[in-house]
């Protein structure tokens, strides 16, 4: 019975073994194969006939047993074979040997496979004789995904090592803040540390960053994920360095990092630097220039003016025919020279892109016929036909530069005159096209002149290309006049060309686009009368050209108005004190106290109690000049060289507002009460700018009108009213203003009725203007 | 009877508006330039304030600035003395040399804050801008 059990056991174990999921070969003393089980002979890829009594090596076709014709335990290879010198220590020691690393190729199948193993061996007893156990793992798979898994390694810590942008990965850590855990090599030598000093160093170990800045990361990355910003590291030796950098947040294995990349901003900042100061340098020579082109203006023209100002007032004394006539060829030499050097002026102003071209009502056919009277005589003592006409359809006002206008002309009939021996200069203007409010207009001035060749025709718009010095010494002129016409009407946005065959006659045209104007208006006869004033006024002439106030003041005493003068500031102010005037022409550019501080000290000694009206007298007529004088206490502003006649309307119109009770009220810079009398000035030019920003209001009040919102309601009409003070719609400001009074008691109901009216007045207004 | 409120403080002017609502319609305006305008409207619209409530601290224009350019305005329009806008100076204790200026410029009362309700309408009655009925 027991020896049943006994060889029934035997077979239970030796299934056991055989079935074993565990890899096993056992080797007699000599390393000879006495037993191996089905697993190990799967791996090992051999039948077990081929496999007991022989050795590991041979057993299994290790290739380094075909070494040695002894085959496994000779040759080369075994005296490293790490399996071989274990399985010989444990036959020596009895004591086992674990994790033998073993990676040796087998051959199977006629193909050579290479395998990793991971043995342990043990020892046993047989038969009182010590065989050893071989139990095998199969590690080959792990192996090589272990060595995937390190070239992925290898090549990702190139990438991070190899990157020319400092990298930073920083941990978040419960508490501890956010630390380095890893930093690429550039980021090292930038900052000066080795890899192990910076490991779990703070941002404010090694920058400038505050903790404010650290916040605001973690809010950005918390929106969006991904945040940049500039900040300055400080290396070990102390060096800072601007960067800009990016970082994005990351959780891996329940961590979170953040990965910094920065970029050096050195350069960046330096080229910022080289072009911020190129700007400024640029931008401090174009106001050198401004400001050159501006004095000249003045230096030359003052003198000159004073020249005419002279001979018109000896003019008007008592002198015989002679000299009369002396009188009138040196004041046309001296318009002449004015002419001129408004041409030079004008020239330096185009170039230096600093000419504006106003917009103001002007009517073309008065301005045509104007300029027709004045080159009547020319053409008369050269016996030649002057005419003009006018196409039909021409509107009566237009809005664009009279002035210039009219100097385009000026210079083309000049021209046809000059260059016309015999025959006759026509002009015309005619209409060529209507767009919505603008209407095209089309100038033509034909002669019978020499005419131009067909060589010429293309330099001659050129300044300074007055075809040949001959033309110079014969005909005269600058040889600016065509370049600067030119130039005018296409910054009038027009179009001038010449059609002409030598000896036969030329014909100049230009198209200038204008917009249509108030058609009800009449403008001012600007042929000046010396007619007596209605109203005789006080007025005080600050002025210190003794040239200029001599005229002034005459022209004043002609006019019928009770003239003091003074020469300086504080004469004037000594005057001021002991008089009431009515009007003051206070001249801006004096020495030591100037027109501007002396209106200052003016307005100051009059408090809220009096308001002298201040009309500014100026050379300089820049863009912006109006609002600023009138910022500055001013009422208004003339320019010079003074125009008489717009001189007597200026004074008469501020004369006539003195008594009337004021439209407006504003503070000005330096908090004094300007009250103004802002009669619409028609020549108030808009852009819609004006008007979007007026819009956009009017949308956010509606908007807001059914919330509840009243702080917001009454901000806004606030801004409608201040931007329609800026667009001097007194109406318009009014009605904001109760808007806005009717939002502060919450009488939304009241604030919407006004609000309606308002948008009915303001839609008009809009409508007028643009 | 229309009323001007000028006062910048928020408290204040609710407890004014509420106040004087129920002797006429009241407009808030919160420093002297906003008074100055509001008057030119009134007159422009013909349409003048009967009473001015005018608190003397108040930013970008003070009340007596404000009241002496009123008064200066009243004169340009040529209406007499008699018909002008009654105006009652608000003030802290403390601003006394403002009440003298005010008084100077041509107020017609001024009342101390906080300010006491009654007292306040007994001078508004005292300038006869209260009609019993």
């Amino acid at each position: 019975m027991s020896n049943n059990n006994f060889i029934n056991e035997a077979e239970v174990f030796k299934t056991i073994f055989n079935s074993s999921p565990v890899r096993m070969i056992i080797l007699d003393e000599n390393h000879l194969i006495v037993e191996v089980n089905d697993w190990a002979l799967k791996l090992l890829r051999a039948p077990r006939e081929d496999v007991i009594g022989k050795s590991f090596a041979e057993g299994f076709c290790h290739v380094g047993s075909f070494e040695d014709s002894k085959g496994c335990g000779y040759g080369s290879q075994f005296e490293t074979c790490t399996l071989r010198r274990a399985a010989i220590k444990v036959l020596e020691t009895g004591n086992p040997v674990e994790n033998i690393a073993f990676r040796q190729s087998f051959v199977s199948g006629g193909n050579k496979i290479e395998l990793h193993f991971q043995a342990n061996i043990s020892s046993v007893i047989i038969n009182d004789k010590r065989n050893i156990v071989i139990s095998l793992d199969d590690i080959t798979e792990r192996k090589s995904l272990e060595a995937s898994l390190k070239q992925s390694e290898e090549k990702f810590r190139s990438v991070f090592d190899n990157a020319l942008d400092p990298i930073f990965l920083f941990e978040v850590t419960n508490g501890d803040g956010i630390l380095i855990v890893e930093v690429n090599d550039v980021a090292c030598q930038k900052s000066e540390y080795t890899r192990d000093e910076m490991t779990g160093l703070s941002p404010y170990q090694i920058s400038k960053i505050s903790e404010a800045e650290i916040e605001n990361i973690k809010i950005n990355l918390k929106k969006n994920g991904t945040d940049v910003f500039e900040v300055i590291t400080i290396s070990k030796s102390g060096k800072e360095i601007p960067y800009e950098v990016t970082v994005k947040e990351f959780i891996l294995n329940n961590k979170i990092y953040m990965l910094f990349i920065a970029r050096d901003l050195t350069q960046r900042k330096q080229d910022e630097q080289i072009v911020t100061k190129a700007k400024e340098q640029a931008e401090s020579a174009n106001r050198a220039k401004s400001e050159f082109l501006a004095n000249m203006s003045h230096e030359i023209r003052t003198p000159l003016n004073g020249v005419l100002g002279m001979i018109d007032l000896t003019i008007m004394t008592e002198i015989n025919k002679e000299q009369k006539e002396n009188l009138e060829t040196a004041k046309m030499c001296a318009h002449s020279l004015l002419n001129i050097i408004s041409d030079i002026l004008d020239f330096s102003k185009i170039e230096a892109g600093k000419l504006i071209i106003q917009q103001s009502n002007f009517n073309i056919k008065e301005l045509l016929e104007q300029t027709m009277k004045v080159h009547t005589h020319k053409a008369n003592n050269k016996s030649l036909d002057i005419s003009y006409s006018f196409g039909p359809n021409i509107p009566k006002n237009l809005i664009g530069d009279h002035n210039r206008i009219r100097q385009v002309l000026n210079n083309l009939i000049d021209n046809a005159i000059k260059f016309t021996n015999s025959g006759n200069v026509s002009v015309s203007i005619e209409n060529t096209s209507f767009v919505e409010e603008y209407t095209e207009l089309k100038f033509t001035i034909e002669d019978s002149g020499i005419g131009i060749s067909s060589e010429d025709l293309d330099s001659l718009f050129k300044p300074f290309s007055q075809r040949d010095g001959s033309i110079t010494r014969k005909y005269g002129g600058t040889g600016l006049g065509l370049g600067i016409s030119k130039q005018l009407v296409t910054l009038m946005d027009g179009t001038m060309w010449v059609t002409s065959e030598k000896e036969h006659g030329s014909v100049f045209n230009f198209c200038i686009p204008l917009r249509i104007g108030d058609q009800s208006l009449e403008t001012i006869n600007s042929t000046p009368t010396l007619t007596k004033t209605a109203k005789s006024l006080n007025i005080l002439v600050v002025e210190d050209y003794k040239v200029n106030r001599i005229l002034l003041m005459r022209m004043l005493k002609e006019r019928g108005h009770i003239a003091d003068s003074a020469e300086n500031g504080s004469e004037a102010l000594k005057l001021y004190k002991n008089k009431v005037y009515d009007i003051i022409l206070m001249d801006i550019q004096m020495p030591i106290l100037d027109g501007i501080e002396t209106t200052r000290i003016i307005r100051k000694l009059e408090g809220t109690m009096r308001h002298t009206p201040i009309i500014a007298v100026t050379a300089y007529a820049l863009e912006g000049d109006r609002e600023r004088f009138l910022s500055l206490g001013m009422n208004d502003y003339i320019a010079k060289p003074i125009d008489m006649v717009h001189l007597f309307n200026t004074i008469e119109n501020v004369g006539n507002k003195i008594i009337t009770f004021p439209d407006s009220v504003e503070l000005s810079e330096d908090g004094e009460l300007v009250f103004t009398n802002k009669a619409k000035n028609k020549n108030l030019m808009l852009s819609s700018l004006e008007f979007f920003e007026i819009d956009d209001c009017i949308e956010n009040l509606d908007s807001f009108l059914y919330s509840d919102n009243y702080f917001a309601m009454e901000a806004s009409a606030n801004r409608i009213k201040n931007l329609c003070n800026k667009i001097e719609a007194d109406d318009l400001k009014y009605l904001a203003f109760k808007i806005e009074l009717s939002l502060r008691k919450n009488e939304i109901k009241e604030a919407i009725e006004n609000f309606i009216i308002f948008q009915e007045k303001y839609n008009l207004f809009k409508k007028n203007f643009i | 009877m229309k009323i001007l409120i000028a006062e910048d403080d928020l408290t204040s002017r609710k407890y004014l508006y509420k106040l004087l609502s129920k002797y006429g319609k009241c407009d808030l305006v919160i420093d002297g330039l906003e008074t100055i305008e509001a008057f030119i409207m009134s007159i422009k619209d013909e349409n003048p304030y009967d009473l001015i409530c005018l608190d003397i601290m108040m930013p970008k224009v003070d009340g007596v600035r404000a009241l002496k350019s009123i008064r200066n305005l009243e004169k340009k329009k040529g209406i007499a003395f008699e018909n002008q806008i009654k105006i009652i100076i608000t003030t802290v204790l403390a601003e006394s040399d403002f009440v003298q200026s005010a008084f100077d410029n041509g107020c017609d009362a001024y009342v101390s804050k906080p300010i006491n309700a009654t007292k306040l309408i007994e001078v508004i009655r005292k300038l006869g801008l209260i009609k019993e009925n």
